[in-house]
């Protein structure tokens, strides 16, 4: 799985995406900070933060007894070459799209 | 950096010199799907239905199923490339809607609007699947 694709596993989960922007806002954070804040367990965000870290999203930090989390949005670099390659992959369906249905081929529905 | 999700979120709009209906019909009818998107291309528009979709760029295909259909309004499905079952590539999600322009001479364009993102759910395994469409339905949800 390249980088890009990974990082796009890790946004796909709203749970964990509203973990990363939490993150984004509070960084250095630590699960049990940002469990605090969040409706799911501290074990259950530690895994989310893992996962986060494991896609380039954040970076992590052991301090003590405790690991401390930072958002690295550098991350999402990835995801604006895939999303701009996407785009522009749509851009042309779309002109496909419109040069069939402006041509007049469509008779009745 | 008020929302650091949105960047990656690939769009297109374009303004289509067509009514929203004769649009739908060119977006989702077997002929057009099939000259818009790629030879070889297949959509079957009904919840659960199968979409095979051969970019005509590409020539990479993909496996789909259409999740919610709105006639004349929107389409969405879960799409991946076709041959890979497990990843490595995660589905995404594709969102298209059609909205209405009114334009001077009465007549009506359509303004298109596609958004593709990561989703969770799943696609069908395999190409030519027997499953009954009710149990590949269940599986993207």
């Amino acid at each position: 799985m390249s980088q890009a694709d990974q990082t796009f596993a890790a946004l796909a989960d709203p749970t964990r995406r509203t973990v990363f922007e939490l993150l984004v806002r509070q960084s250095p954070a630590t699960a049990t900070a940002l469990s605090g804040e969040l409706a799911i367990s501290r074990q259950a965000v530690a895994k989310h933060l893992a996962m986060l870290a494991q896609s380039g999203l954040a970076t992590a930090e052991r301090v003590g007894r405790e690991t401390r989390y930072r958002a690295d949005i550098t991350g999402l670099d990835q995801l604006d070459a895939w999303a701009a390659e996407h785009r522009s992959l749509w851009t042309r369906r779309l002109d496909r799209l419109a040069g069939v249905a402006e041509s007049g081929r469509v008779v009745a529905e | 950096m008020s929302d650091p999700i949105s960047r990656p979120t690939p769009s297109a709009k374009r303004q289509i010199l067509s009514t929203p209906s004769d649009v739908w019909i060119e977006l989702t009818s077997p002929e057009g799907f099939e000259q818009w998107m790629g030879e070889g291309s297949t959509i079957d528009v009904s919840e659960g239905g199968l979409l095979i979709a051969v970019d005509v760029e590409s020539g990479q295909p993909k496996i789909g199923v259409v999740t919610e259909i709105d006639p004349g309004r929107s389409l969405r499905w879960v799409w991946r490339p076709l041959g890979e079952p497990e990843g490595p590539t995660p589905p995404t999600e594709v969102a298209i809607e059609l909205v209405p322009l009114p334009v001077d001479d009465g007549h009506l364009h359509t303004l298109i609007t596609v958004i593709e993102q990561p989703s969770m759910r799943r696609v069908p395994p395999l190409l030519g699947s027997t499953r009954p469409m009710a149990s590949l339905v269940s599986l993207v949800r």
